[in-house]
């Protein structure tokens, strides 16, 4: 599959058109994602459309954007003008939003082609994309395996070679986790360097969208489209500078070498790991040390108390986001509601819109705001804290930290009723960025004997996603693993 | 602490959901389950500063609430579950007597 770069030349040298690139990744789309339940809407005509408009200001010498002509995928909880957005739910199935999310009018802004809407887990909630109300997603590397969650369409989407970018969104993992299991790159930003207006609500306080590509380079291309320029503070204030978005990346950075950068590595991260995974991990250290990095062992025992304390907050906010669906003007809605009460009408449309999984946390989160469980709320804010200020006082002695992505390596299909209520596992090596807000990109670290995606993460102090990058393509170099693609059946590419 | 069955039946009626008897026993079960693991972690006093703050590096800074105009009311009505000569139909509030 061809990087941005290079589709961008051929744009260039008139060696093909955007609308012969785009129809073919529609093609390939149409031809192989039966199988893989990528996407919940294609934009066949939308994306034609916008393909033609492009090749028309190309051919009038016009600059088409940072990401001209080049196919985007969108994860399904982010607001598209005149598409549908449905969270993957029967709550939001004809829920079409009035107004593009902002990342979005970024993309646009950018000359990127909208390709479709990703699968992923029912309002972001899970970790294997088996919560989705319309169709499972299978893993490209392997079809019985599970993707990864809750953004499994959005890597499926990049390492099928449905779409060279996507966007999806991480809470506790959500785009970590399945570009880990996928073998793609994808970055949870700073919280605040990303704007969530137009992102569906799972836990507000968390919630952060991010890029996803085949390759780190691909990946900071979109993360510069899609960032705010304000990056003093929490907040999204100020429109990106579209524009001057290929000079703001630090990709000459990633010549720069991993000379005197200091890499810490938590020793509790090699407890319960994949034996596998555990290899991979020590091999990345010793590419770093070999770079000229300094690479330290250390102790986060805050790590234990991540996946627990994660639950109980983002299950509290769940439970008031999704308060506002009761199916009255818009979404879900029984059919005969003649004999029900206003109230019991709620309770049906509620109960019946909701998956198992999303109910679940509602009620849990409920229960969390309930008075006599409110020390338990509190023990997780403060865990909240204390991880904060144990990472504050991390990155006065390291740049980076040098993670294993997931505990585990990508799973059967079948199994994932055994990962779904043990979340403490599936996000225990990712929570702990969602808690302290700070960035963390997961990059493909190699392959399992059986030929699974094994990836590794790479987490940074506030907004230094530039030190991630460039660390990241460091290793990435050195392995060459973004070079071997999957080989699905009837693929000719 | 442990969740039960009473305490299940009452977020169900705070989120509006209905959970059937046997769901609310075996939730109760699980999510007990879930504050058991918490209960076993050990957590230090947080200190008196504020994470955030005391690094300088986070302040809580919002955009101003500001009103605009939007005037795409067929954008609006794409996403409305019932329609009714050109106004949002929804069912009736009052019960009838």
């Amino acid at each position: 599959m061809m990087t941005i770069l290079e589709l961008q030349k051929g744009y260039r040298e008139g060696s093909f058109s955007v609308r012969q690139a785009v129809e073919s990744f529609l093609e390939r789309i149409k031809k192989l994602d039966q199988r893989i339940g990528a996407f919940i809407t294609v934009c066949y005509n939308e994306a034609l459309d916008q393909a033609e408009q492009l090749d028309q200001r190309l051919s009038r010498g016009e600059n088409i954007g940072p990401l001209g002509g080049i196919p985007v995928a969108v994860k399904d909880n982010i607001c598209t003008k005149n598409i549908r957005t449905t969270c993957a739910s029967r709550m939001l199935e004809n829920f079409v939003a009035p107004c593009d999310a902002r990342v979005v009018e970024n993309l646009k802004k950018a000359g990127a082609v909208i390709i479709g809407k990703t699968n992923m887990d029912e309002f972001a909630m899970g970790a294997a994309s088996g919560t989705s109300a319309y169709k499972k997603i299978a893993n490209p590397w392997n079809l019985s395996k599970v993707p990864g969650g809750s953004s499994g369409g959005s890597a499926a989407a990049v390492a099928a070679g449905f779409a060279p970018l996507a966007l999806g969104s991480d809470t506790g993992g959500s785009i970590r986790q399945p570009a880990s299991f996928c073998g793609v790159v994808g970055l949870k930003p700073t919280y605040g360097a990303v704007s969530r207006e137009g992102l569906i609500a799972f836990a507000p306080s968390f919630d952060t969208i991010g890029p996803m590509a085949s390759t780190v380079k691909d990946c900071e291309l979109l993360f510069n489209v899609i960032k705010e320029q304000n990056q003093s503070n929490g907040s999204d204030t100020e429109e990106p500078d579209i524009e001057n978005s290929h000079k703001n990346n630090c990709t000459g950075a990633f010549d720069a070498g991993m000379q005197n950068m200091r890499i810490g590595m938590p020793k509790e991260c090699l407890v319960g790991l994949d034996q596998e995974a555990a290899q991979i991990y020590l091999r990345a250290e010793k590419i770093y040390r070999d770079s000229g990095a300094r690479v330290e062992w250390f102790s986060l025992p805050e790590i234990d108390a991540c996946a627990s304390a994660y639950f109980i907050l983002s299950s509290a906010e769940a439970a008031s986001s999704l308060a506002r669906y009761d199916g009255i003007r818009y979404g879900f809605s029984i059919k005969d509601p003649q004999d029900l009460n206003f109230d019991d009408l709620i309770r049906s449309n509620r109960t019946e819109g909701f998956g198992d999984e999303v109910r679940r946390r509602i009620l849990f989160g409920t229960c969390m705001r309930m008075p006599e469980f409110a020390a338990y709320y509190e023990k997780a804010e403060k865990i909240r804290k204390n991880i904060k200020q144990a990472v504050n006082r991390l990155f006065g002695r390291f740049d980076l930290i040098l993670m294993p992505t997931s505990p585990v390596l990508p799973f059967d299909i079948k199994e994932k009723h055994k990962y779904l209520h043990n979340e403490n596992q599936l996000d225990k090596f990712t929570a702990i960025m969602n808690l302290a807000g700070i960035p963390a990109l997961s990059l493909p670290g190699g392959f399992s004997r059986t030929g699974l995606p094994v990836g590794l993460q790479l987490a940074g102090d506030y907004f230094t996603e530039d030190k991630l990058f460039r660390a990241a393509s460091c290793l990435e170099q050195k392995l060459g693993v973004y070079k071997k693609l999957p080989c699905l059946e009837g693929d000719q590419a | 602490m442990k969740i039960d069955e009473k305490a299940i039946k009452q977020a169900a009626d705070m989120a509006r959901l209905i959970v059937p008897d046997e769901e609310a026993s075996a939730l109760a079960q699980e999510f007990s389950q879930i504050l058991k693991a918490l209960d076993d972690i050990n957590v230090n006093p947080a200190g008196e500063n504020d994470s955030d703050t005391a690094s300088g590096k986070l302040e809580s800074a919002l955009r101003e609430d500001e009103a605009k105009p939007f005037h795409d009311a067929e954008g609006l009505f794409q996403g409305i579950a019932r329609e009714k000569d050109g106004h949002i139909a929804v069912p009736r509030v009052l019960d009838q007597e």
